[in-house]
């Protein structure tokens, strides 16, 4: 591998990596987020749930 | 010329990031939206980052073009300085144990920090510098050839995105924690005022 491609090889490594871990910690903070909230919150537990089940056929979402 | 498609992309969405972060900072500072503080809170990590990437990809081109991994020129300072502002934008919303006290604070830090926008814009034609002049400007046909032209405009819309959708899941988080932080706040007062046996 030329000294060039190894730039190239990081520059797009260290942007992928960087966009993945902002993403993957913005997922991971929803998630702990939403849990705390059903918790303490019936109105958003049930929220959760019904968001959650599958829809039926004949029925509203 | 394969770094082009994430180092010019990263430097626009730095620089357009910090517009938002300017303009958000004028709401919350003016009319006080809730929704604003907050979302200027999560913002400046977010385009710390792409600012960060923004100098280490340019640096990665620099090293094999240039012969150097920086250099003191007007367009890399400034951006120096722009990367800064994000990071003391960051630090400074979070240091305050007063949440709004500290939304303050930055909201000031970023609407003075925008005086660095037009210096990183026109440091290419203000001062000589290493760093080339724009390729693509508004008056101008652009310097560039369609066939990279294209890919470059379609990879700036794509990292656009997903800026703009790191920046609002981060947002959304935020506006919960920060519902069950009055939610606790509130169960606490509740358990206080019950009489104790």
């Amino acid at each position: 591998m030329t000294v060039h491609w190894m730039h190239v090889t990081a520059s797009y490594a260290l942007v992928l990596a960087t966009f993945l871990a902002l993403g993957l910690g913005a997922a991971l903070r929803h998630r702990a987020a939403r849990r705390r909230l059903a918790l303490l919150d019936p109105r958003a537990q049930r929220d959760a749930v019904r968001s959650r089940a599958p829809n039926r056929p004949g029925t509203s979402p | 010329m394969r770094i082009l498609y994430l180092h010019v992309p990263m430097a626009w969405l730095a620089m357009g990031g910090y517009v938002g972060l300017a303009i958000g900072s004028a709401l919350a500072l003016v009319w006080r939206h809730p929704l604003a503080d907050l979302a200027c809170r999560e913002l400046s990590p977010v385009g710390a980052a792409v600012t960060a990437l923004c100098l280490a990809t340019g640096s990665l081109w620099g090293r094999p073009m240039w012969g150097t991994w920086w250099v003191w020129d007007a367009r890399l300072t400034s951006v120096l300085v722009l990367f800064f502002l994000w990071l003391g934008h960051a630090a400074l919303v979070r240091a305050f144990d007063d949440a709004e006290r500290g939304a303050r604070m930055g909201a000031i830090l970023a609407l003075i920090g925008a005086v660095n926008l037009p210096v990183v814009k026109f440091s290419v034609d203000w001062w000589n510098t290493l760093h080339q002049p724009a390729s693509l400007t508004r008056l101008n046909a652009p310097a560039l050839h369609v066939d990279i032209l294209y890919p470059l405009l379609v990879c700036a819309l794509g990292f656009s995105l997903a800026f703009a959708a790191v920046v609002l899941a981060r947002t959304r988080a935020a506006v919960m924690e920060r519902r069950v932080r009055a939610l606790q706040m509130a169960a606490a007062r509740r358990a206080e005022a019950e009489p104790r046996p």
